[in-house]
């Protein structure tokens, strides 16, 4: 409990008190997905809840009620849905960093799904992610741990961590290290009571080099998600020419990379969701995997954890980097220090840390 | 000449403070246990090497480095790319490609796990040990894997040092594997 509520203040100390004002949030509608139309009034309530939440930080705050004012200029209205284009034309008119919206889905339980879209703007990301609370007895701790949520995963370490790591887990762990240095790693580890798996550790050379590393930072799990929308409305625009006049070469070809996309693009997620799957059962680790990238001069490095039980991505946390400076004169190496510091997180939740949010809203010139 | 003195000490301390060796052993590699040992150099390098693992007692299976790995001999990058690429027609060849490659990177750990039970299996093989071997004023290092429970127990670097031999580095790093 103490060793939390320390590394909790650690969090809040690498932070920092500033905050940017000219940073603005805007909240849509939640929609509400049951055929119940009493929840309906919670189309709205959880929004400007989350706003409220969130008053008292030093950033700008759009309810829904704000962004149809703006939009009703325009002779337009706000959606409950959007397409990946729709929501960069929607930010730029409404003129915000993050737009947030999402849907509910209660249950006779008493439970309720949510799931919560975070675009960000200026990067063109969108986060996903779901959890689920109680509607009656807990919407108040719900609201709270949903606005902290956002908060942190709009901020600059983009962080999102919805579980706790326990002690003696086993990790596999894909990283950009060369050997030497991914030996520095794993002892580290090791040191740590962790388990390291087969994977990569049973290679004598690297293959994840620094450039494809970085093709891990967008990943996509069966629950939470952060996926670059850089191909927009990319459906619309798939095009097979087809028809009688297709010789069988050209059809063949046509189903070839009929197949390819729908494996590689579209039914990504399950292909991934199977690869793991495999991936898990073959090394024999129900626990973590673990992909860490660290940057060529290894003083920061971002990680994504996703749990191999359910296939979701727990735990995703960019610029991690030593509370204090790393020590140019110290024993251990930069990945050791770096290491140890990332070891550190395991520990801490959303909802327990906070980092400060991102601002590097472009005021002119947006370009998508 | 003071100064190239200096100079000099400055950089012969940096350069040692950067190649610190490291080990952590979590169980040793028990003597007489069937081992691969993967090394990727000449044959008559690889001879010595091998022959150092029997003298110490170990049960050693022939295997080649170049018979699992590396993932550049079986997937050619350029592949992913042109792969991608060309249904760039239609998609974004790059999210594809980013997608294709992570994938195969997932498929190629996974298959290469795959091989390692294989190997406990049919060639009855316990550990897997994987070694690097350096000159003077580089990082010899090595790594041991339990094929029972798929998991790392021994991680070393070692500092070449201007006297080792050979044989000196690798009977280093046998005892250091074997005992606790």
């Amino acid at each position: 409990m103490l060793k939390n509520l320390i590394l909790t203040v650690i969090i809040f100390f690498t932070a920092g008190d500033i905050f940017c004002s000219d940073v603005t949030f805007a909240f849509g509608y939640f929609k509400n997905n049951s055929k119940n139309k009493s929840y309906d009034y919670l189309e709205k309530v959880f929004s400007n809840s989350i706003v409220s939440s969130l008053a008292e930080k030093e950033i700008t705050l759009l309810r829904p009620a704000d962004i149809e004012n703006k939009l009703k200029n325009k002779n337009d209205k706000l959606l409950y849905e959007f397409s990946e284009k729709e929501l960069a034309e929607l930010s730029e008119i409404i003129e915000c960093d993050y737009f947030m919206y999402g849907n509910f889905t209660p249950f006779d339980n008493d439970d309720v799904k949510i799931v919560i879209n975070i675009y960000n703007y200026n990067t063109n990301e969108l986060f996903t992610f779901e959890t689920l609370g109680k509607l009656e007895t807990e919407i108040f701790s719900l609201v709270d741990f949903l606005s902290t949520v956002i908060f942190n995963a709009a901020g600059e370490k983009v962080f999102f961590k919805n579980e706790v790591i326990p002690e003696s887990s086993k990790f596999s762990i894909i990283s950009n290290l060369e050997p030497t240095e991914l030996n520095e790693m794993y002892s580290v580890f090791m040191d740590k009571n962790f388990s390291i798996s087969v994977v990569q550790s049973n290679d004598l050379y690297n293959a994840t080099g620094s450039d494809e590393m970085e093709f891990f930072y967008n990943i996509i799990s069966s629950k939470n998600s952060l996926k670059k929308l850089k191909d927009a409305d990319l459906k619309k625009e798939v095009n097979f020419i087809y028809g009688s006049w297709n010789n069988e070469s050209e059809t063949n070809l046509i189903k070839e990379q009929n197949s390819i996309i729908n494996f590689y693009y579209y039914d990504y997620p399950v292909s991934k969701q199977n690869a793991l799957k495999s991936l898990s059962q073959n090394t024999k680790n129900k626990d973590y995997l673990l992909l860490i990238f660290f940057n060529p001069s290894r003083t920061k490095a971002f990680v994504r954890c996703i749990d191999f039980k359910t296939g979701n991505l727990i735990w995703m946390e960019r610029n991690i980097e030593p509370v204090k400076e790393l020590k140019k004169e110290s024993k251990s190496s930069k990945v050791t220090q770096l290491t140890t510091e990332i070891i550190k997180h395991f520990q801490i939740t959303s909802n327990k840390s906070e980092t400060k949010p991102d601002a590097t809203k472009k005021k002119t010139g947006k370009n998508k | 000449m003071k100064k190239i003195i200096i100079l000099f000490t400055v950089a012969a301390l940096s350069f040692c403070s950067t190649q610190q060796g490291v080990k952590y052993l979590k169980a040793p590699v028990p003597s007489r246990a069937s081992v691969a040992v993967i090394i990727d150099c000449p044959n008559d390098i690889k001879n010595v090497v091998m022959a150092e693992f029997l003298k110490k007692g170990f049960n050693v299976k022939a295997v080649n480095a170049s018979d699992i790995y590396t993932l550049g001999e079986v997937f050619d990058i350029s592949d992913y790319k042109k792969l991608a690429y060309r249904n760039s027609e239609i998609l974004s060849g790059q999210k594809l490609y980013e997608n294709v490659y992570k994938m195969h990177i997932y498929n190629f750990e996974s298959n290469k796990a795959d091989m390692l039970n294989e190997m406990k299996t049919k060639w009855q093989v316990n550990y897997l040990v994987l070694l690097e071997l350096s000159d003077w004023k580089k990082l010899s290092w090595a790594r041991a894997i339990d094929l029972n429970s798929m998991e790392l127990v021994w991680v070393e670097n070692y500092p070449t040092k201007y006297k080792d031999s050979l044989t000196d580095v690798v009977t280093y790093f046998i005892d250091s594997m074997s005992v606790k």
